[in-house]
């Protein structure tokens, strides 16, 4: 009966069939890759740095972009100007995560709150071209500058949610 | 380099020497409190216990569910919840009132209403430590008033430590 044939269980083979090869046509499909998040090493954000991969990559699957965080581990002296980041798997790394300063802003680093703090950071970006099986790489195009030996160290987690593009109708 | 080894730690995902992201050795995790008075004060409720060099970052995007199960009588003034690991126990929920009166007098038991908070914005957090739950003012009501409800919240784990690359 459809309903007890509804009791597949995920098997982590893949995209599997809710009912059978039969209807496969009509039926979803329970994706292979759980919710993940991934975490950089801590940055030096008083530094740039290119093509740090963020997320990888997973045959047939995009990595659609969920929540976005700063884990602040350090502050040192005082910031004048933010980090600025940005983060895809395009040419231009900025399909995943838009270029801003969203969460290390001067106010939230200055604000004296001791370390480790967390902060939302910048907004991910809907709407641009996907690239499956290509990794997402993070860039920091933009230096943290300030005064009194400043230093901002901090990783980037990101929630992601594995969508495949390669399913066939 | 593709990498999947949940529960095996923080991992590479592109091998030693690239400077790349790990995947985090937990999961995204629902916990689910027993069924609560929220007519009565509560402190120290274990919420989120503690991982090692890892702290919990409420899903915004799950931001929190009460589960109503049973109403005696009428609300007239919200409970008043809060949670965290630091000594106010305030750093992971921000002082919340929900569920509000319409939410419990509306509710047709058992149903979901929306805990209506997104966490407090950057304080000091503190691994290996757990997260704490208090009902620092209880619901009040009319006609026998009880209210009986789970929390339930959904959490990310991240680390705050690792190297500096």
């Amino acid at each position: 009966m459809p309903g007890q044939m509804r009791q597949s269980i995920w098997q982590g083979y893949g995209p599997q069939p809710l009912q059978g090869q039969a209807n496969a046509a009509l039926c979803a499909r329970s994706n292979a890759y759980p919710i993940e998040t991934y975490q950089t090493p801590r940055l030096n954000l008083s530094k740039t740095y290119f093509g740090i991969e963020l997320v990888p990559a997973r045959p047939g699957y995009v990595a659609a972009p969920r929540s976005r965080f700063w884990v602040v581990s350090s502050v040192s002296g005082v910031q004048t100007t933010p980090p600025n980041t940005q983060a895809g798997s395009d040419a231009a790394h900025l399909n995943f995560m838009i270029s801003g300063t969203v969460g290390l802003s001067n106010a939230q680093v200055n604000a004296g709150v001791a370390p480790p703090f967390v902060a939302g950071a910048n907004t991910a970006n809907s709407g641009a071209a996907l690239f499956p099986n290509t990794p997402v790489y993070l860039d920091v195009t933009v230096a943290g500058q300030g005064t009194g030996g400043y230093i901002l160290v901090a990783s980037l987690a990101v929630t992601v949610e594995w969508i495949a593009l390669e399913l066939g109708q | 380099m593709i990498s999947n080894q949940p529960g095996v730690g923080p991992e590479p995902s592109d091998g030693p020497g690239t400077p790349s992201s790990s995947l985090i050795a937990y999961p995204m995790e629902i916990f689910q409190t027993p069924l609560i008075d929220i007519s009565q004060p509560l402190s120290g409720m274990e919420l989120i216990p503690a991982r090692i060099g890892h702290i919990p970052i409420l899903i915004v995007q799950l931001a929190g569910e009460w589960a109503i199960e049973s109403v005696v009588g009428v609300q007239t003034s919200p409970v008043h919840v809060r949670a965290g690991s630091d000594a106010a126990h305030s750093n992971f929920l921000s002082s919340t009132t929900t569920p509000s009166n319409a939410d419990v007098n509306g509710a047709v038991v058992p149903s979901l209403t929306s805990l209506n908070t997104t966490g407090p914005g950057p304080v000091t957090f503190f691994p290996n430590t757990p997260v704490y739950f208090d009902i620092t003012v209880p619901a009040a009501g009319t006609g026998g008033f009880s209210c009986l409800a789970r929390l339930i919240i959904a959490v990310n784990w991240v680390t705050t430590d690792g190297a500096l690359i």
